[in-house]
């Protein structure tokens, strides 16, 4: 199955203003020009590898910085397919990069004619997708139960934003979908997705609060599965919370929330093992960069792209511990 | 304004993209195969079935010349990028209107004055007779032609050219055939064409939005690489540097 890779380098020239809470390790990054850590390059190789080699073709859409920057590591090269022009001309848009930072990823998604998969590229699938993911409407990663500033009611809604009302039906407490990886089988879902994200990103130049842009991305999306009773499968039963503060498990007897939760009747036939690198990647030091090193090397056949200056560390990081 | 792209023989396949990068390129292409390959890739092509100029063992440099002259009879103005002058900051109103101040903007780099030396330390060893060959002639023609700096000779890098002097363009290419250029042809050719110092140079040629050799390939402890960083800091205190293209 055709999965798409999106890397809209926009926001990064907006980074200083950049909403969400994942981008702690790029707005850091002192550059003026395009640049991304090399975890990212590493997770986006890896993401894109394994899907070829379990999965099949995967495309790429991005813009001319964004291509410029990954011809220089050869990382076209990975992909089956490569849609410049398309985000090019988004970029020409009035939405706001800083605030609607995954609006390039949503109007890629809306450009698809047939089923497909979106992948975000520190999602690694290291397996055959299963023929479940198929059957119904939509399959997601996980659920997430919303809790925090991310998370608003009507009162908040209608104090804060005023160019679009308040959803009909919208239920704050429902579960979120979260959208690292969806696998979009039924395209009138998809349309809907997109009529309804143009409507809440284009702002007339509102001021915006924050909490909002969560909504324009992975809210709306739960909103319009409920409200038209479209079938979700996910990847994992499991379901994330929000604003956990329990790493490991040892303060749950005091009542401090871990990351991962379990439904009472879990449907074990469709549990589906998967990497999502996610919120770990705010703090850069914990991640298992050598590891993943050592998996393109030796697994993926991809020293190819491992060759820029840029890798020699990492190289010789690889030889002293293999 | 066009991009112009130029290739010949099959050395630098890698560093070619799989689609075009940007808007509005156009590739300078020698070999019906190359042709047929940069078609298949998107590309709008210029090609050039046979050509007896420019063919001997080390003056195939002497091709961007040629297309940089048909470009500018075509087009007008135009910027001419290596396949390895990558893009890393949108091209906003700054960068035209940078490119607006000067007809002809090239960028400068440095050589060692030991130059073939200097080069072959940064490579891996065991190099062919017939590259040290090469590099010989490389460093009679950067002693002879280039700038005098410090341990090194400076020279305009080709690897960018912004120009709408198509008068520039076409004496180029009528000094590189008249001198029988060798080696980095295109860039001996525009230091003779400019007859100046380099102070006069960096006035009137000096683009600022890229260096001509970036940073970020200088990582070895070498003298090439020394030298390479120390003359862009030189460039960076006379001029403020707002880099768009990064040439690796």
């Amino acid at each position: 199955m055709k999965a798409i890779h999106v890397n809209w380098t926009k926001p990064f020239f907006e980074r200083n203003r950049l909403r969400g809470h994942g981008f702690e390790s790029i707005k850091n990054l002192k550059s003026e020009t395009y640049d991304q850590l090399d975890s990212q390059l590493l997770y986006t190789m890896l993401s894109a590898a394994n899907w070829k080699k379990y999965n099949g073709n995967i495309k790429l859409y991005t813009d001319s910085i964004g291509a410029s920057f990954y011809q220089r590591f050869g990382l076209l090269d990975l992909y089956d397919e490569i849609d410049i022009n398309f985000l090019n001309g988004y970029s020409r848009s009035n939405i706001d990069p800083a605030y609607f930072w995954t609006s390039g990823k949503i109007k890629c998604l809306a450009h698809q004619t047939e089923p497909f998969v979106f992948l975000d590229q520190d999602m690694i699938i290291r397996n055959k997708l299963p023929e479940w993911t198929r059957v119904n409407d939509l399959t997601i990663a996980h659920w997430e139960i919303g809790r925090g500033y991310y998370y608003f009611d009507k009162e908040k809604w209608e104090k804060d934003i005023t160019h679009v009302e308040w959803p009909q039906n919208f239920n704050k407490d429902d579960w979120s979908p979260n959208t690292s990886f969806l696998c979009f089988n039924n395209l009138d879902l998809l349309k809907k997705y997109h009529e309804w994200h143009k409507k809440l990103v284009n702002t007339n130049g509102e001021h915006i609060p924050e909490w909002f842009w969560l909504f324009t991305d992975q809210g709306v999306l739960g909103h319009i599965i409920r409200e038209n009773d479209y079938k979700v499968d996910t990847l994992t039963n499991k379901i994330a919370l929000a604003h956990h503060n329990n790493v490991d498990g040892t303060n749950r007897y005091k009542g401090k929330a871990e990351k991962w939760y379990n439904p009472i009747s879990p449907d074990t036939l469709k549990e589906f093992n998967f990497e999502h690198i996610w919120l770990d990647k705010i703090n850069t030091q914990n991640l298992r960069v050598n590891e993943w090193f050592k998996e393109l090397v030796e697994e993926l056949d991809c020293s190819k792209y491992l060759t820029d200056i840029r890798w020699n560390k990492h190289w010789k990081n690889y030889h002293e511990n293999n | 304004m066009k991009i112009i792209r130029v290739l010949w023989g099959n050395d630098i396949n890698h560093e070619i993209p799989p689609c075009p990068l940007m808007d509005n390129e156009v590739v300078y292409v020698w070999g019906d195969e190359n042709n047929q390959m940069m078609i298949d890739r998107g590309w709008e092509t210029r090609p050039y079935h046979t050509s007896f100029l420019f063919e001997g063992k080390h003056n195939a440099f002497g091709k961007k010349l040629l297309a940089l002259k048909e470009a500018m009879d075509e087009f007008g103005e135009v910027l001419l990028l290596d396949w390895d002058c990558h893009l890393i900051k949108p091209l906003d109103k700054k960068f035209y209107n940078t490119l607006k101040t000067k007809p002809v903007q090239i960028p400068l780099y440095i050589q060692h004055k030991d130059t073939k030396d200097a080069i072959l330390e940064i490579l891996p060893p065991n190099q062919s007779i017939e590259l040290q060959k090469e590099l010989d002639i490389l460093g009679k023609g950067f002693k002879k032609y280039g700038w005098e700096w410090e341990d090194g000779y400076v020279a305009p890098n080709f690897g960018f050219v912004y120009c709408r002097d198509k008068d520039f363009a076409q004496k180029l290419f009528d000094i590189a055939i008249k001198h029988d250029l060798q080696t980095v042809v295109d860039e001996f050719a525009t230091l003779i064409q400019v007859d100046c110092t380099l102070e006069e140079y960096i006035k009137k040629y000096l683009p600022t939005v890229l260096r001509g050799s970036s940073n970020d390939k200088f990582i070895f402890n070498a003298r090439l690489h020394k030298l390479g960083k120390k003359f862009n800091d030189y460039i960076d205190n006379i001029t403020e540097i707002t880099p768009y293209f990064n040439h690796v």
